[in-house]
C-alpha cells in the first residue's frame, strides 16, 4: 500500500425520493488498500460502491480515479472491477468464457488470453475449471469465478459488493482469508461493502462504517473496534456496552466521568464527547479478585453468568442500576445474586460523541455545555 | 443455477424417508393430479389425430370412403400440385416468422425496459385487444383499409404520392404477409417480454464493468439469455402463420392457397382420405422441426427462469 491517491469521492450526494445513501460523503482511498465501507443495509454503502463504478451518477459531488475525474464517465471506460452480491456470473458460458470476457478489449491474442484465463482460474484456486458449465459450480465456487473474471482485465479497483453474503457460515470464512490473500497477490486495491462487522475486522486495511450516506467513524480495524466514535459504532460491534455517564472537569487531555457509583479520569480522545454515554467492551472488564488492580473499582451485582464454551458471559447490575455484560474467558459462571467487585482500566472506557454531523468537521473543536 | 434447481424441485416430500404414510402420501395425489391431463389430452387430441392417421390410409368411393391401407391419398398429395402448395406454406410461414420477430422484439424490449413498472400491465393488455375481435373480422377489415378504394390508397392519392390507386396493396403478397403478421405478431410479444424481464440485469451492469459498451453487451449477453423467449415465440407464430387459411383467401386473391386452403379443398370436393394424408403429413413434418427446434433449445431453461 503506498500513500498515493487512487479514488478520491468529494461531497457526493445522491437521493432516492426520500433516501439519502449519500449525503456530503467524501474519502479518499490509497492505491494498494483493502478499504472496507461497513454498514446496515440502508446506509448507502452499496449506493456508494455503484456510484464509483459508474452504475449510479451522484446528484452532486467529484469522483477522481488516479487524478481524472471519472464522475460521468460511463461504466465501461472506467476499468474497474466489480464482484456482485449474487456474482452475475453469465450463465450461458462456461467459467472460461465468463473469465476470459473482459479480456475481449485487451488486445491480447487467444493463447495470451488463454494464459491469464488460467493463470486468474489459479489464482482463485480453481485451477482447470475452464471447460466448467456454470450451472454445476457451488455457491463458493460462483463466487471465485465472479472474483476471476472481474480481476482479468487487470482493474484499477476491484469492487466487492457484499460477494460473501450469499455463502454459508463456513465457506464465508474460507473465502475471507482467500480474498485477503488475493489481494496481497494482486495488489489491487479493493473496495468492499459489508453488513458484517467480523468480515470487515479480519480483512480491511481501513474500514469507514457508514450511516444514512455518512461516514460515521474511519479508521484501521483494531482503533474502530477498541475506540468507536458514537454509540451507533459501539453497537455494530458486538460485545460492546454502552453506559450513561456524568463528564466533569474538560480539559484538553481528559474528562472525568462518573457511573455506577464511582467517577474516574478517562483521556480525552479529541473528540465531542457529548454523547452522554461511555462504550466498555465486555472483555476490559475485570471480575472478582482480577479486579483489585484496576484503576476504577465499581462494586456490582450478578444478574446471571452463562457459560459459552469460549468465554462466560456474565451480567452484572452496578448501583445506578445500569447494566454491564462482561466477557472472560477459561472461569466458571459465577454465582446468581453475588456481590462482586468488576474493574476496568481508565483507557478502556471510550467516552462517545453524539450520533449527528460529521466528525472530520468537529474534531477539538467545542465543549457541551454542561 | 442453484435457484432453479430448487424451483424445480416438488415441494411434496420424496418418499424414502417418512415411512409407509411418508412414502404413500405425496404418490397418490401427484399419480390423480397426473391421471386427468393425461386423459384429457389422449381423449381430445391424440385420439382425433389417430382417427385421422387412419383415415388418411382409406380409398375414396365416390361420396363415400371405405376402409382400406392404401397410399393412394399421398400418392395424389405428393405427386400433384399440392406439394409446392405445401412448400410455398412453409417458405411464407418461414419468412412471416422472421418478420414477425424483428418486430416483436423491439416492442417487447421497449415494454421490459423502457415501460415503467406499473404501466407494463396495460401496455401489455393493449397488445391483447385485437384478439377481442374474431381475427376473420379482422383480416377482413385489411380488404376495407388495402382496395383499390381503401383509405391508404385515398390518402396517397390525396397527397399526390401516386397517381392511380396501388394495386399490390390487397390480393397480393404483400396483403398475405400484412395479414399473417397481424394476427400472430401480438402472440409472439409475451414470450419475448418475458424472457426479457426475467433476465437479471446485474449480467448486463457486469458486462458493462468488464469494458463493453451497451451494444456489445446486448449482443453479447441480453440477445442470447433472452432467445429462449425468442424461440418460444416462433413456434407460436410459425405454427400459426403455417396452418392459416383465412387470411390467404380473404386477402391472397383468386387462386391464391396455402396449405390450409388446400386442406379445406379437398373436403369441399369430399375427399377425406387426401384431407387426412395432408393433415397427416403435415403433423408429421411439424412434429420432427419441434423435435430438432427443442433439440437445439431447451426449452425447459426458459420454462424454470418463469417457476423459479
Amino acid at each position: 500500500m503506498s500513500d498515493e491517491v487512487i479514488l478520491s469521492l468529494a461531497h457526493l450526494r445522491k437521493s432516492f425520493g426520500k433516501v439519502k445513501p449519500a449525503d456530503d460523503f467524501s474519502i479518499d482511498i490509497k492505491r494498494g488498500e483493502f478499504f472496507t465501507m461497513l454498514g446496515p443495509s440502508g446506509s448507502g454503502k452499496s449506493t456508494i460502491l455503484r456510484m464509483i463504478g459508474g452504475l449510479e451518477t451522484p446528484d452532486t459531488g467529484e469522483i477522481r480515479i488516479d487524478g481524472r475525474d471519472m464522475t460521468h464517465v460511463p461504466p465501461w471506460q472506467r476499468n474497474l472491477g466489480m464482484v456482485f452480491q449474487q456474482y452475475a456470473i453469465f450463465p450461458h458460458m462456461n467459467v472460461g468464457q465468463n473469465v476470459g470476457y473482459g479480456l475481449r478489449r485487451s488486445g491480447l491474442t487467444g493463447s495470451e488470453a488463454r494464459d491469464r484465463i488460467s493463470e486468474l482460474l489459479e489464482l482463485v484456486g480453481l485451477a482447470g475449471f475452464e471447460k466448467r458449465r456454470v450451472t454445476q459450480l457451488s455457491g463458493g465456487e460462483q463466487q471465485r469465478v465472479a472474483t476471476a473474471r472481474a480481476l482479468a482485465p487487470k482493474p484499477r479497483i476491484l469492487l466487492l459488493d457484499e460477494p460473501l453474503s450469499a455463502l454459508d457460515e463456513k465457506i464465508r470464512r474460507e473465502m475471507q482469508s482467500e480474498l485477503r490473500s488475493i489481494h496481497t497477490q494482486t495488489g489491487t486495491t479493493f473496495i468492499y461493502v459489508t453488513h458484517d462487522q467480523e468480515e470487515a475486522l479480519t480483512m480491511s486495511d481501513r474500514i469507514a462504517v457508514l450511516n444514512e450516506g455518512k461516514y460515521v467513524q474511519c479508521g484501521d480495524p483494531a482503533e474502530i473496534f477498541r475506540a468507536p466514535a458514537t454509540p451507533f459504532v459501539a453497537r455494530f460491534f458486538r460485545g460492546a456496552n454502552l453506559v450513561d455517564a456524568q463528564m466533569t472537569n474538560w480539559s484538553d487531555e481528559s474528562i472525568a466521568v462518573s457511573f455506577g457509583g464511582g467517577q474516574v479520569k478517562v483521556p480525552r480522545r479529541s473528540r465531542r464527547a457529548d454523547a452522554g454515554q461511555v462504550a466498555i467492551r465486555g472483555e476490559a472488564l475485570r471480575l472478582g479478585s482480577d479486579a483489585s488492580t484496576c484503576e476504577f473499582l465499581l462494586e456490582a451485582t450478578v444478574l446471571s453468568s452463562t457459560y459459552r464454551g469460549i468465554y462466560t458471559s456474565t451480567d452484572l447490575r452496578l448501583s445506578d442500576g445500569q447494566v454491564l455484560t462482561a466477557t472472560r474467558s477459561g472461569t466458571p459462571p459465577l454465582a446468581e445474586e453475588a456481590q462482586i467487585q468488576v474493574g476496568m482500566s481508565a483507557e478502556d472506557i471510550v467516552v462517545l460523541d453524539a450520533d449527528k454531523g460529521s466528525i472530520s468537521e468537529s474534531l477539538m473543536e467545542h465543549e457541551p455545555a454542561n | 443455477m442453484a435457484e432453479v434447481q430448487g424451483g424445480m424441485k416438488p415441494s411434496l416430500p420424496t418418499s424414502g424417508n417418512g415411512g409407509i404414510l411418508g412414502s404413500l402420501f405425496p404418490v397418490l395425489p401427484r399419480t390423480v393430479l397426473l391421471i386427468v391431463p393425461v386423459l384429457f389430452v389422449a381423449v381430445l387430441i391424440i385420439g382425433p389425430l389417430s382417427i385421422m392417421a387412419a383415415v388418411s390410409f382409406w380409398t375414396k368411393t365416390g361420396f363415400t370412403m371405405k376402409p382400406d391401407f392404401s397410399l393412394e391419398a399421398y400418392r395424389t398429395f405428393l405427386g400433384g400440385v399440392r406439394l409446392s402448395i405445401f412448400f410455398r406454406s412453409l417458405v411464407v410461414a418461414t419468412f412471416a416468422t422472421l418478420i414477425m420477430i424483428v418486430i416483436a422484439y423491439p416492442v417487447a424490449f421497449l415494454i421490459a425496459r423502457r415501460v415503467r413498472a406499473d404501466l407494463v400491465r396495460s401496455v401489455l393488455f393493449l397488445f391483447s385487444v385485437p384478439f377481442l375481435v374474431n381475427y376473420i373480422l379482422r383480416t377482413f377489415a385489411w380488404t376495407d383499409i388495402l382496395g383499390r378504394s381503401g383509405w391508404v390508397n385515398e390518402v396517397l392519392l390525396w397527397l399526390g404520392v401516386v397517381d392511380a390507386p396501388l394495386d399490390w396493396l390487397l390480393y397480393s403478397q404483400f396483403a398475405v404477409y400484412l395479414g399473417l403478421v397481424t394476427a400472430y405478431m401480438p402472440f409472439m410479444i409475451f414470450p419475448i417480454w418475458l424472457s426479457l424481464a426475467g433476465i437479471d440485469r446485474r449480467y448486463e451492469e457486469a458486462s458493462w464493468m468488464l469494458g463493453e459498451g451497451p451494444l456489445r453487451s446486448f449482443w453479447h449477453i441480453t440477445l442470447p439469455l433472452s432467445l429462449p423467449g425468442v424461440f418460444a415465440a416462433a413456434i407460436f407464430g410459425f405454427v400459426g402463420a403455417f396452418g392459416e387459411f383465412a387470411v390467404s383467401t380473404v386477402l391472397g386473391g383468386t387462386g391464391y392457397q396455402l396449405l390450409g386452403n388446400s386442406i379445406t379443398s379437398a373436403l369441399d370436393v369430399i375427399n377425406y382420405p387426401l384431407a387426412a394424408a395432408m393433415s397427416t403429413f403435415t403433423v408429421g413434418v411439424m412434429a420432427v422441426l419441434l423435435t430438432l427446434w427443442f433439440r437445439a433449445f431447451d426449452l425447459r431453461i426458459f420454462l424454470a427462469k418463469i417457476l423459479d
